[in-house]
């Protein structure tokens, strides 16, 4: 008995909520009723973090969105009492008393359905009005879509199972059975079996024709994606041919698969040129073109559910500011298309580009807009965007220049990250222009896009934005709009069927002639209409549908499988029928002439079926994104639908790259979780170069919050790939470790680094190799320059060492060298020891030699003179035996030094002379540098100065920035003793232009002391600084 | 940048081309140096090779040269003095 507070709950097909048999409004966001139809299939209680992690991103502020969307949840599930059950840390839905459509159909298959009765098992047929939670796909969320997609098969196979049932019990009414094998055949559209009913019931009608027509459909349909069972049904087609039947075949003898197929017509309705009501909402605009026009910035946000209009407004209120001699452009977001940075630009910008004569945008901005440039280095990248932005801010100002410019843009709530940032800085650009930006959005799904909503909130304080919400029509407005369509159907009925939502009272429209009841639903009616088209036309609206946005009119070819001929004659059929209509593009393009209607299609195409058209149309994409031509994010999109993995997680790599090039980290970063869970399921051999290439997107895209899974992670699969005997991948782990150690903004690009590397180990293998990857490590670290890289190359060295089991002398060098630089002095102490060891053991004298000098100069910075005396030392009598060079001269003046610096040592000016005649500036610097700082502490400030000023001029020969830093700080310490302002300030400029470079932990630790605290540039070289 | 020059000496004459490649191997490790070779002389009998190089320093030839594996005898940085053409003086 259903008494006012029962409540039922429908999830197959739209989601809807019932109070008795009153419709509770549900909320707009689609999260959020996703939200609320997974607390109640599940029917557990779920930890707020898993379903923050399930239905947001992180960037998203996800504990205030799930709070926010249960404070909508709650008025509508706790009518009489409280069901929702949201504790500190779990949320459960009490649906013990709610009647909800899905549980019966479960509970019914589960007790056999053996005991039902016909009429039992019709009304289990009629509970599923659709698919399970249609419309409510989050494609990026895979945890949310798998688990979706799961739900769905069930739902599916369930419904398949009574509609067994009950065509099993049905095998002798054909009549009453007909309509339920076509609900088979919908629902298992890939099934030869479930077709053959369909055409056995047709058959034993008597309906040849309507049969022949199902089997061609069908065929078509089977052959595109699985032909052999194309073929079965031919077979199963002949057999029912054969049979003798009650009332035997009329007119046509033989229903030849070639029969023509009568279709049954549909009414062709003019549509897009009516335009009715929406009067007030079209004074609003005008004023605000009016209020543009007097030279200050007006935007404009349309708002409401699909269908109510917005589009047709915007298109309005276009060619209303164009026929006042507005410049006018257009540009649109598609649901499929979030991942794709710039994509409702592209459009926009064109449609200015062309109308313009005396300004272009130049092919740098498109080359940024279009995710060309190079992603591995951040710098580059973002001044890469400020040029377009610029250039793009500069195009659109100069064409604002002497007449008003109104550019409208549709389905913001698709928008994509990079977009929305390009929005707000357009919108602030033309503040003082006579421009009228016009929004489009649904308003419930807007709320699920952070950057836009953070855009438009910008925008609301910074300019201003007058928000129009579109509200349903009055019944008056519906007799009208049905007037203006040339209707002859009740209007009041038309009314109360479409609840005043216009695109379903224009689809009633076009449905010409309803027998009995109106449809009860936009889905019904569109399916109802589908139903009426030809063969060529279902598949390619079907394939419309699965691409989601606009489509070349080649690919259908493809797609498809028909002839152009064929094509043409269906894309009529369609554009006539207004389901769709041609777009503006380089090439032939469609696209779907309502988002809404393409919904009801595709939530129509069974899931295999669909899945295949994913995959198919993913494997035809694919070639075309690895050419540039076509996008990444929509192989990734159609490859993982497709069930397609391997496909999926390449792709989510390459539009994840792309994302990064364009400084969409968030776009980038979802990218590279998604490719993650498409990967995961792989085999190890593909599976491990396609994570280390998804975490060098990672790094890409910003510093990582989880630094250390990350380098874990990263460590571990390039000891994989190298057990692979992926070298690459192995380098490219190795490289990006390297960088994460050093904390460095860009990461290295793949290309570029092997190409190098390549060098390095040229045709080696095994242990020649290990010591090309450590003399390679060592060389980049005697230099101080690219230490990440040098570090990669160490780390590859040191696994390669691993395997070998050897520990080769340079490699332990290297190493230690640069924990010296990070400032890990007893790190380093221990790895020069060793190193020492090794090199003896290796019998050679000349990396002895430097091991040595390193652990005297580490010893030096450390203060550890007992230990730096001992070895220079040590140091001076090797030297004497190595062949001639700089050696013995620094060994000398190293000793000298560290004999200055305990008292002063005057052998030290004669043996720094003696390493200038050896012209070794590197060993010059440092023993320059030291002494320098010893003479500061003494109060020798003019020796100080020259020692430091010689040390400099040495340094920068070599471009080495510690000692040139060190130098400085020298300059600044001896200026600020002697109280010369002017001298100061300019060692202090170039000592901070020097922060900028990768100093050691000696040198920041001298040049922060020398600044002193209050300069702007010391906590970014603080947090830079290896060592702290 | 300063002229530095390597002197190898052998005790058997050397194939300059076999050094040569040896070199071109490590090219990588001279360019890290910024070390740039410039021109060689080989004696005629083989047996000593004066190499002239652009490099910051000597060391930076030095441990190029040690790195790449090279034979050399000694490195020194020099000047290249220029006598004044005969139409000059």
């Amino acid at each position: 008995m259903e008494t006012e507070e029962t409540l039922s709950v429908r999830l197959l097909g739209d989601l809807e909520v019932r109070r008795g048999v009153e419709k509770v409004a549900l909320p707009q966001s689609r999260k959020t009723r996703a939200l609320l139809a997974y607390l109640l299939l599940t029917r557990r209680s779920h930890r707020r973090t898993r379903l923050c992690g399930l239905l947001w991103d992180v960037t998203d502020d996800p504990r205030g969105a799930l709070r926010w969307s249960l404070s909508k949840i709650r008025p509508i599930v706790d009518a009489g009492r409280r069901r929702l059950v949201a504790e500190r840390e779990g949320v459960a839905i009490d649906a013990a008393d709610v009647s909800v459509d899905a549980f019966q159909v479960e509970r019914a298959v589960a007790s056999g359905l053996e005991d039902v009765s016909v009429e039992g098992l019709e009304a289990l047929v009629e509970l599923h009005r659709g698919e399970l939670l249609e419309g409510l796909d989050l494609a990026d969320f895979e945890e949310y879509q798998a688990w979706c997609i799961a739900e769905r098969e069930q739902a599916l196979s369930r419904h398949v199972r009574v509609l067994e049932a009950l065509l099993g019990r049905l095998r002798h009414d054909p009549a009453r059975s007909l309509p339920h094998a076509r609900a088979l055949a919908r629902a298992d559209s890939m099934a030869p079996a479930a077709h053959a009913r369909v055409l056995e019931d047709l058959w034993a009608l008597g309906r040849v024709e309507e049969a022949a027509l199902h089997h061609r459909a069908a065929t078509r349909q089977l052959e595109a994606l699985a032909p052999e069972r194309a073929r079965q049904l031919d077979g199963a087609f002949a057999a029912i041919r054969a049979r003798k039947v009650e009332a035997p075949p009329i007119r046509v003898e033989s229903p030849a698969v070639e029969a023509p197929a009568q279709v049954l017509p549909s009414r062709a309705v003019p549509v897009a040129s009516a335009f009715v009501a929406r009067q007030r909402e079209l004074r609003v605009a005008r004023a605000a073109l009016a209020a543009a026009a007097s030279g200050r910035l007006r935007v404009l946000l349309l708002v409401g559910e699909p269908g109510i209009g917005k589009s047709r407004l915007l298109d309005k209120i276009l060619l209303e500011a164009k026929e006042r001699g507005a410049l006018v452009a257009r540009g649109r977001s598609w649901e499929v298309e979030t991942g794709r940075p710039y994509a409702p630009f592209h459009e926009l910008l064109r449609g200015v580009a062309s109308a313009l004569t005396d300004a272009s945008i130049d092919d740098a901005t498109w080359s940024f807009l279009e995710g060309a440039a190079d992603a591995s280095r951040r710098g580059a990248v973002e001044a890469a965007r400020e040029k377009a932005f610029a250039s793009v801010v500069s195009v659109l100002r100069a064409a604002a220049e002497d007449r008003p410019l109104v550019l409208g843009l549709d389905d913001v709530q698709w928008c994509d990250e990079a977009s929305s940032m390009l929005l707000h800085v357009v919108a602030r650009s033309l503040v003082d222009r006579p421009a009228l930006i016009v929004l489009a959005a649904r308003a419930g799904e807007l709320v699920d896009n952070t950057p836009v909503m953070r855009a438009t909130r910008s925008l609301r304080r910074e300019v201003g934005v007058d928000r129009l919400s579109l509200e349903r029509f009055d019944e008056g407005q519906t007799t009208e709009l049905l007037a203006a369509l040339d209707s002859s159907l009740d209007a009041a009925a038309v009314h109360a069927s479409s609840g005043g939502n216009p695109l379903y009272a224009i689809e009633l429209a076009r449905a010409g002639d309803v027998a009995g009841a109106l449809p009860e639903s936009l889905a019904e009616l569109v399916r109802d209409r589908i139903d009426r088209l030809s063969p060529e036309a279902r598949e390619v609206l079907a394939f419309g549908a699965v691409l989601g946005r606009h489509f070349d009119v080649e690919w259908m070819v493809e797609l498809a499988r028909v002839e152009q001929g064929e094509l043409a004659a269906a894309l009529e059929e369609l554009e006539r029928h207004a389901l769709l209509a041609s777009v503006e593009a380089d090439r032939p393009s469609y696209a779907f002439a309502h988002d809404a209607v393409r919904g009801v299609v595709y939530a129509d195409v069974s899931d295999p079926r669909r899945k295949l058209m994913h995959r198919r149309v993913a494997e035809l994409l694919a070639p075309r994104a690895a050419d540039g031509e076509e996008e990444a994010a929509l192989v990734a999109h159609h490859a993982q639908l497709g069930g397609a993995p391997e496909l999926a997680a390449r792709a989510c790599v390459d539009a994840g790259r792309r994302a990064a090039a364009s400084l969409a980290g968030a776009t980038a970063e979802a990218f590279v979780r998604r490719g993650m869970r498409c990967a995961s399921g792989l085999p190890e051999r593909t599976r491990v170069p396609i994570l280390v290439e998804l975490y060098q997107v990672h790094l890409s895209a910003g510093r990582p919050r989880d630094r250390d899974d990350v380098a874990r992670a990263l460590g571990e699969l390039a000891e994989r790939a190298l057990v692979l005997g992926d070298v690459e991948h192995a380098r490219l782990g190795y490289q990006l470790l390297g960088y994460l150690r050093w904390e460095v903004g860009d990461v290295p690009d793949a290309a570029k680094h092997i190409l190098e590397a390549e060098w390095v180990t040229r045709g080696a293998e095994g242990p020649e190799r290990m010591r090309a990857l450590a003399e390679a490590g060592r060389c980049l670290a005697l230099l101080e320059r690219n230490l990440p890289e040098a570090d990669g190359y160490l780390l590859e060295a040191s696994a390669l060492a691993k395997q070998l089991l050897a520990e080769p002398a340079s490699l332990v060098d290297a190493r230690a060298l640069l924990s010296c630089h990070r400032g890990d002095s007893a790190a380093a102490m221990e790895g020069f020891e060793r190193a020492k060891l090794l090199a003896r053991r290796e019998g050679d004298r000349t990396v002895e030699v430097q091991v040595i000098e390193h652990e005297v100069m580490c010893a030096v910075d450390a203060g550890l003179l007992d230990r730096a005396e001992g070895r220079a030392e040590e140091l001076a009598v090797l030297a004497e035996h190595v062949r001639g060079g700089s050696d013995l001269p620094a060994a000398n003046a190293l000793l000298a030094l560290v004999r200055h610096l305990r008292a002063p040592d005057a052998s030290l000016a004669a043996r720094i002379d003696e390493l200038r005649r050896a012209d070794s500036k590197r060993r010059l610097a440092f023993v320059l540098n030291r002494a320098a700082l010893a003479e500061l502490a003494r109060g020798e400030l003019g020796r100080a100065a020259e020692l430091a000023r010689e040390a400099s001029a040495a340094a920068s020969v070599l471009d080495r920035p510690s000692e040139m830093a060190i130098a400085e700080a020298v300059g600044v310490e001896v200026a600020r003793a002697r109280g010369d302002e002017r001298e100061g300030e300019a060692h202090r400029a170039s000592l901070r232009s020097l922060l900028d470079a990768r100093l050691s932990a000696v040198a920041t630790a001298h040049a922060l002391r020398a600044l002193g605290s209050g300069d702007d540039a010391l906590p970014s070289a603080a947090a830079r600084s290896p060592g702290g | 940048m300063a002229l530095v020059l390597v002197e190898r000496c052998f005790d058997e004459p050397v194939g300059f081309d076999v050094l040569q490649c040896k070199e071109a191997r490590s090219a990588w490790c001279l360019e890290a140096y910024r070390v740039r070779p410039l021109r060689s002389w080989v004696s005629e009998d083989g047996r000593y090779i004066l190499c002239e190089y652009d490099a910051p320093d000597a060391e930076s030839v030095q441990r190029a040269q040690e790195q790449a594996g090279m034979p050399f005898t000694r490195i020194w940085a020099a000047t290249a003095v220029e006598y004044p053409r005969r139409d000059e003086r």
